[in-house]
């Protein structure tokens, strides 16, 4: 059996551990499941830290109140969470695409990465990662909703794609599809930047 | 650190090749945010909030109304056997009331019809005018 089937047979039965009253149970779920989550979660927001908090506590806070009518075999743990962080996000998204459109800003550029802090040894080292990382992001927010979800989910959360097609509702060929339009819009996204990303003179 | 190159990206550059891609998203694996302590304590704590009681009953399975019903009933009977000292008091009264309303609507061998007449005499009063007994008193009084 793989590795991730029996990690989620884990999961659910920690999970029916958990709606039996079990604190163990919890801090085990809390501890598997919040990492990828948050993961997920900030790689759809643009790497907006708080937005993405937001999105792993409400999701999580779901799981805990689905818990005690969770039927086993009907959905695996891990894919339920993510195909919540892919709404919550979208949700979030929209909303912030509309204020932003009735308040009429000026769209994020990638120069809007953050800017390093502190002097410490590493510290030049962790801005190029952050600046690389912006520029993903920023280029992942430029995608549409449905290729940015596959991308992530199978070059970044490592989601096999049948695992995507049960997140997103699709089957497998979609998910194909959409992952190669995803990394072509990426590919030519980015390319202005290869200096940035230490490509230059590769 | 000011503006970087970032700034009016070359629209004729080239797009990154896919091993070039693969090592965007190898690094962005290996700089996947961590949850912080904070985050980490307070979806734990949401969760045992959230927690249904302790119970026997595995819920594993269920039917999800049925498995909600099944909590329910949990809940309900822990509060209920709390206000009467616990559970094990709960099933001793249940036990008691159980046996006396068996023994209640059971024919006791050697009660016969004219018992009560019999025992209204013994105390002094009027058989028919008596007070009425219950059957389970009745019983006991016969030494049953």
């Amino acid at each position: 059996m793989p590795r991730d089937m029996v990690e989620d047979e884990d999961e659910a039965a920690l999970l029916a551990r958990y709606a039996q009253g079990d604190t163990v149970a919890a801090r085990l779920l809390t501890a598997r499941l919040l990492p990828p989550v948050l993961s997920f979660a900030s790689r759809m927001m643009a790497g907006d830290r708080a937005e993405a908090e937001d999105i792993a506590q409400e999701a999580m806070l779901r799981l805990w109140r689905a818990a005690p009518g969770w039927r086993e075999g009907e959905a695996k743990v891990s894919t339920w969470l993510y195909r919540v962080v892919a709404n919550l996000a979208t949700d979030r998204i929209r909303s912030r695409q509309r204020r932003h459109r009735h308040t009429g800003g000026a769209p994020l550029e990638l120069s809007d990465a953050p800017e390093a802090a502190d002097g410490t040894p590493g510290a030049e080292a962790r801005l190029i990662a952050s600046e690389r990382m912006a520029a993903l992001d920023r280029a992942l927010a430029a995608l549409p909703d449905r290729q940015r979800e596959a991308v992530v989910l199978r070059h970044i959360e490592g989601l096999s794609n049948p695992e995507i097609a049960a997140v997103l509702g699709v089957g497998v060929e979609a998910v194909e599809s959409l992952t190669a339009r995803g990394r072509r819009g990426l590919a030519q996204a980015l390319g202005p930047y290869r200096a940035l990303l230490g490509f230059e003179g590769d | 650190m000011g503006k970087t190159e970032l700034n009016g990206p070359e629209r004729t550059a080239p797009e990154l090749t896919g091993a070039e891609l693969d090592r965007v998203f190898l690094l962005a694996r290996a700089t996947a945010p961590e949850p912080p302590g904070a985050l980490m304590a307070h979806v734990l704590q949401a969760g045992l909030a959230a927690m249904p009681a302790p119970s026997g009953a595995p819920l594993r399975g269920a039917h999800p109304a049925a498995a909600g019903l099944l909590a329910g009933i949990g809940r309900i009977w822990s509060s209920f056997s709390a206000g009467f000292g616990g559970s094990a008091v709960v099933a001793s009264l249940g036990a008691v009331a159980a046996l006396a309303l068996f023994l209640g609507y059971s024919d006791p061998a050697g009660l016969s019809d004219g018992f009560w007449t019999g025992a209204g005499a013994a105390t002094g009063g009027e058989g028919d005018d008596g007070p009425e007994l219950e059957p389970v008193a009745i019983y006991f009084l016969a030494g049953g």
